[in-house]
């Protein structure tokens, strides 16, 4: 399609900061990225028990998924016409190490189907999908760095007569870098990117 | 028009795509009970690379296989193989690398976290390198669906106009990491695994690298097989279970479906990985799209489930076979073992029909359906 992309809405996550639309909403007392998401999780109130299951990758994706889609999205109604496309550059390594460290060897073989269930990366696109009963199209890429202008092509890409809407960007979580940058983008005509 | 230039499989019934078509129609399994090996305390039963073959296959092309992990010599050595078939310049501004896989390198995890092999972009990146393509490769990671979102992510790139022709490369190797993973989702069968089967009771892993080129064409020639479409949609539902009504495969059936009739279609290939809730899914997904009088068929008895491979590889053998005009049976299955009735295959058929559908799902509730004709 050639339609124009809007952006809708905007959220950023680095260095423990978050920023919806560019305006800091959120900052952590400390540079600790896990007690920063479940800071997070605690200031935006909410009450979802599936949070507490999830790698830090996925809660990552999933709080920047609240942020950018507060006042955006009607979670009662099944969504067919919205895509989510992410990037990051570690693909699932975080949870990849904890997972590994169940069956080093012999003696400590305890492999746990609840972490490697989350050692696929997209595993944070299907969060998002369950979350806000989206049932479009939903893919993750894997890239050494963000590039804004491969993104918007991906984007353009996956946007056709069926799809309205598309939640895309970059969520990396890897060795205590913790780091999201989610764009909501509308293929109706508008003010373009 | 996009088309299949070339196309290679390296797996554990051989090196080239002609040698993997033949001995799926020969009735050959690769699929062999395993003791032992990566350290895993339970035998399981897989598909396996010779890699003493594969080391020798590699050497011919490159005096320096230890630059390489055993996952990108295979690579290599199957987009060397699809690109010169396929006799275009690899190195071509206008040509694009893209590399589907699940777990990539995974097997160097056990060293620590800070080896450079782990990034699944560095392994595009040697891949794409060792051909002289200096464009940013595409990584898809989409567990079992990357295969096929490749292919589709290739089919746009080309539709863009940004390029004019696309080698896909789909590479999964087993390690200690896959094996303990799936044994400890209980999903694993004890025998060769039996898609679609009353008494089918899990999967079989296996490893493979498989690659097609896709090419812009202005004129096919008869016999071409090309890709028309492709649909992915997401289940909404759970992480890792499939859905019980086939919401996701059903949605992406009906969108690439949308103004064709399922008279045309000679043969759905299914992903049909023996799990009892997979296959049921399918069943429902299929029979809701109302493409239950389609002949289904399945390959996971010959190859096992290949991960990030097997979108690409069991196009491959579902492309040879409407390029032959025959429907390939469904190694493994007996006796119907779903509660919507699919026509799943037994025998070797001929058929005049010119389009064959591929669907794949997976964890992280993805399904994809490709739509693949012959010219």
């Amino acid at each position: 399609m050639n339609a124009p992309l809007t952006v809708l809405s905007k959220c950023n996550i680095r260095h423990c900061c978050v920023y919806k639309n560019d305006a800091k909403v959120f900052e952590a007392q400390e540079n600790d990225p896990p007690a920063f998401l479940a800071a997070l999780y605690r200031e935006l109130r909410l009450d979802y028990r599936k949070f507490f299951k999830m790698d830090n990758l996925s809660k990552l994706a999933f709080l920047a998924s609240e942020i950018l889609l507060d006042g955006w999205i009607d979670r009662n109604v099944p969504h067919q016409d919205i895509a989510v496309i992410l990037f990051n550059r570690s693909a699932s390594l975080d949870i990849d190490a904890t997972y590994q460290q169940s069956i080093r060897d012999g003696d400590n073989f305890f492999p746990s189907p609840s972490e490697f269930v989350y050692t696929l990366p997209n595993i944070m696109t299907g969060e998002i999908a369950i979350r806000n009963r989206i049932f479009g199209e939903t893919a993750c890429f894997i890239s050494e760095q963000m590039d804004i202008a491969d993104l918007y092509n991906k984007v353009k890409d996956v946007m056709d007569d069926t799809v309205r809407q598309c939640i895309c960007g970059w969520v990396e979580y890897f060795a205590n870098h913790c780091e999201a940058e989610l764009w909501l983008f509308d293929g109706d005509n508008g003010e373009t990117l | 028009m996009i088309a299949i230039a070339g196309d290679n499989i390296v797996s554990s019934l051989g090196f080239t795509a002609a040698d993997n078509y033949r001995s799926v129609k020969s009735g050959a399994s690769g699929v062999k009970l395993y003791e032992g090996l990566y350290g895993v305390p339970e035998p399981f039963m897989a598909s396996l690379i010779n890699q003493e073959a594969l080391d020798e296959k590699f050497a011919a092309l490159h005096s320096d296989g230890g630059e390489y992990s055993p996952l990108e010599r295979a690579a290599i050595l199957s987009a060397s193989d699809a690109i010169s078939q396929a006799g275009v310049d690899a190195a071509n501004p206008r040509t694009v690398f893209l590399f589907s896989s699940t777990k990539g390198n995974i097997e160097y995890l056990d060293a620590g976290i800070s080896d450079e092999r782990l990034y699944l972009w560095r392994s595009a990146q040697r891949i794409a390198s060792f051909f002289g393509n200096a464009n940013p490769p595409v990584v898809v990671s989409n567990a079992c669906i990357s295969g096929a979102y490749a292919l589709l992510t290739a089919q746009r790139e080309i539709l863009s106009g940004r390029y004019d022709c696309a080698v896909v490369t789909g590479a999964d190797r087993l390690s200690k990491f896959i094996v303990s993973g799936f044994q400890s989702f209980k999903a694993l069968s004890g025998t060769v695994c039996k898609p679609f089967d009353a008494t089918r009771n899990g999967l079989n892993l296996g490893e493979a690298t498989a690659t097609i080129v896709l090419q812009r064409r202005q004129e096919t020639a008869k016999g071409d097989i090309l890709l028309e479409k492709g649909a992915v949609r997401n289940d909404a539902n759970h992480i890792s279970g499939p859905s019980r009504t086939g919401e996701g495969l059903y949605l992406a059936l009906s969108r690439m479906m949308c103004g064709r009739n399922s008279a045309d279609i000679a043969f759905v290939n299914a992903h049909g990985t023996a799990t009892p809730y997979n296959d049921e899914m399918e069943s429902i997904a299929l029979h809701r799209a109302g493409l239950d009088a389609v002949p289904v068929n399945g390959l996971k008895a010959c190859f096992g489930h290949t991960l990030g491979a097997a979108g690409v590889l069991e196009s491959i053998i579902s492309a040879r076979a409407l390029q032959e005009g025959v429907i390939l049976p469904t190694q493994g299955f007996k006796q119907s073992g779903t509660s919507y009735a699919i026509p799943v295959t037994r025998n070797i058929t001929p058929t005049e029909k010119s389009y064959f559908i591929k669907v794949l799902s997976g964890f992280g509730g993805c399904n994809a359906a490709l739509l693949f004709k012959k010219a």
